[in-house]
């Protein structure tokens, strides 16, 4: 279930927006500024927009500013476009556009919001993980790296699957898993150096979305799992190489074991 | 803003581009947004599988388009065109979308709109490929190859042809390989290569033997003259360009050749023959002004050395090499005497 930022002041857009999004939810803006806002503040996956929802301000320059300071962050853009606002945003940083007349097809939407919804972390860690830890082991990573924006913890990643919590650490230990404990860490910790490469957020935000007290917390959380000297929280290749790291520690007891321990 | 590349844009987005520097036509942005709006459902079946979509989902979003159509006027070719465009749209299978994105595509490079007619050939060759349509990912190259030549983009130019012409031999095509490899071997001339493109005019000329073609093999035969008179080889472009004025009734053609002989001729010092190939052109022009533009260019000056550059940049000097074989002073001595061969083919 992924945080949908939307700016959309016609009821009849919010409806057919809330009837597409679920089971995902949905936080309503009433300005551009709020929904920078929310997108700083709170684990927004996609942002959706009204070119059109401010009177007397430039829509397209709207986006193009949010794609600068978010631009990892999918934003689609609806209403009524015209050829010169839809070659504009295409320049801006859109990642797709509703153009009004699609607005109220509800299979379109769920089409547009499940291809922006595929470009996160969760997405990209499940892919590095294919064909190195059991599928079943990969469902598991999977399901908790969605709950990391709405802050799962282990029981609750428990509950989810059905199980107790002494099952789920017993099954991360079959697979060669860190404990599950272990696992939300490096999740968390994923997803607050993917969302800071964002220059819109800063590390109190990121911090205080992934459920830390503060953003020292969570550079504490970085030197556990990147050890002490982790790489700068918003370089370039920092989520790159912590990933590698937990992929590496994903796999590090299946290489020293052979292939075989993949079933 | 500078534009992103096709892969960072939203789908369907370089159709758009055609409005550079032309952002406030509203009659441009009119139709450039309606391409646009016409290849949503296409690009949705793409992406999702020709199947997947919801049949109902679909038809209200090809509806949506046609109503927007009303925006042209009603006999207007362009929203005549869309309309046919969508007709074929809804029948959802591959061929048609993939035909029927190649046409509009076709439509849109007529209107001198290179970005909107790459993105459908683009849009046509993914479904052909996504769906084994091994005729149509020809032509789809084959068209994208001639868009980046109008780019001036060689080396995508060159590659897409290149990948028409092997595809075509894969599939043992006759036509469709020989409309590739004449659109490769133009390139390869126009990147002075034309050593290569020779070898290729010279396949193209084994193949009409063995398919028995005579329109393909005139057109190899004028494609060889004009190629060896840009590598040097003057005695041997005299000699096919004479054998191709004997076969061709196509005047653009035949005009090229008239040129590229003159050339030929001056080059080898046969100055009356030389002369009276300037004469039949300057006759031509006299007669015909509005006549059509030759369809082959021009032979750019021969017997330089070979690269990458920009086509057709050297100044215009004729040829220059050794004495004229035997072959070469007879048919000059015959188009000297004000041979009939020479004149228009219509009379």
């Amino acid at each position: 279930m992924a945080l949908i930022a939307a700016l959309l002041p016609d009821p009849a857009d919010r409806a057919s927006l809330t009837a597409a999004a679920a089971p995902h939810d949905v936080l309503w803006a009433g300005t551009w500024r709020e929904l920078d806002r929310l997108v700083r503040v709170r684990p927004v996956a996609v942002a959706i927009a009204d070119l059109h929802s401010e009177a007397r301000k430039d829509g397209v320059l709207r986006v193009l500013r949010f794609s600068q300071r978010f631009p990892l962050t999918p934003i689609l853009v609806w209403g009524e476009l015209d050829g010169r606002s839809l070659y504009r945003l295409g320049k801006a940083g859109a990642t797709d556009v509703i153009p009004a007349r699609d607005a109220d097809d509800r299979h379109i939407i769920i089409e547009l919001l499940d291809r922006s919804l595929g470009t996160g972390p969760a997405t990209m860690i499940s892919e590095r993980l294919l064909g190195r830890v059991p599928e079943e082991a990969r469902a598991l990573i999977s399901l908790a790296a969605e709950g990391v924006p709405g802050r799962i913890r282990v029981p609750d990643l428990a509950r989810t699957i059905r199980i107790s919590v002494s099952s789920l650490e017993r099954r991360c230990e079959r697979w060669a898993l860190p404990t599950p404990g272990r696992l939300l860490l490096w999740l968390r910790v994923l997803f607050g150096l993917h969302w800071l490469r964002e220059p819109g957020r800063s590390i109190e935000s990121v911090a205080s979305q992934l459920g830390y007290s503060s953003g020292a917390a969570f550079r504490r959380a970085l030197r556990a799992t990147l050890g002490d000297r982790p790489p700068p929280p918003r370089h370039d290749r920092s989520f790159e190489r912590a990933l590698d790291a937990f992929i590496a520690e994903c796999t590090a007891d299946r290489a020293s074991h052979g292939p075989s321990s993949l079933d | 803003m500078p534009p992103p590349a096709r892969d960072e844009a939203f789908p369907g987005w370089p159709v758009l581009r055609d409005l550079e520097s032309r952002e406030r036509d509203p009659d441009l942005g009119r139709r450039v947004r309606l391409r646009f709006l016409a290849l949503r459902p296409v690009r949705r079946l793409l992406a999702q599988g020709v199947d997947a979509v919801p049949a109902d989902s679909f038809d209200r979003q090809v509806e949506g388009v046609r109503e927007e159509l009303g925006l042209l006027p009603a006999r207007d070719p362009e929203r005549i065109r869309l309309t046919r465009f969508l007709r074929q749209v809804r029948l959802r299978t591959p061929l048609a979308l993939t035909t029927a994105t190649l046409d509009l595509g076709e439509m849109i490079e007529a209107a001198g709109h290179l970005n909107g007619a790459a993105e459908c050939y683009r849009i046509a060759l993914e479904i052909a490929e996504a769906y084994r349509l091994d005729p149509e990912q020809v032509t789809a190259l084959r068209l994208l190859g001639g868009i980046h030549r109008k780019s001036g983009r060689w080396d995508d130019a060159e590659e897409a042809f290149r990948l028409a012409v092997d595809l075509a031999h894969r599939l043992t095509h006759p036509q469709q390989w020989t409309r590739s490899a004449e659109a490769l071997a133009l390139v390869l001339r126009e990147r002075g290569r034309p050593d290569e493109a020779g070898r290729l005019y010279e396949r193209m000329l084994e193949h009409a033997v063995e398919h028995a073609e005579p329109t393909l093999y005139a057109d190899a035969l004028v494609g060889i003259c004009l190629a060896k008179v840009e590598a040097g080889d003057l005695d041997a472009a005299i000699e096919h360009g004479w054998e191709a004025i004997g076969r061709t009734t196509d005047e653009a053609q035949r005009t090229a050749v008239i040129h590229a002989l003159g050339l030929a001729f001056a080059g080898l010092g046969l100055n009356d023959a030389a002369e009276r190939c300037q004469q039949v052109l300057a006759d031509r022009v006299r007669e015909r002004p509005d006549a059509t533009p030759v369809r082959w260019p021009a032979p750019p000056p021969p017997a330089r050395p070979a690269t990458a550059s920009v086509p057709g940049a050297a100044p215009p000097e004729p040829p220059r090499a050794g004495p004229p074989s035997d072959a070469a002073r007879r048919i000059a001595a015959e188009v000297a005497s004000a041979s009939d061969r020479l004149v228009p083919a219509s009379g």
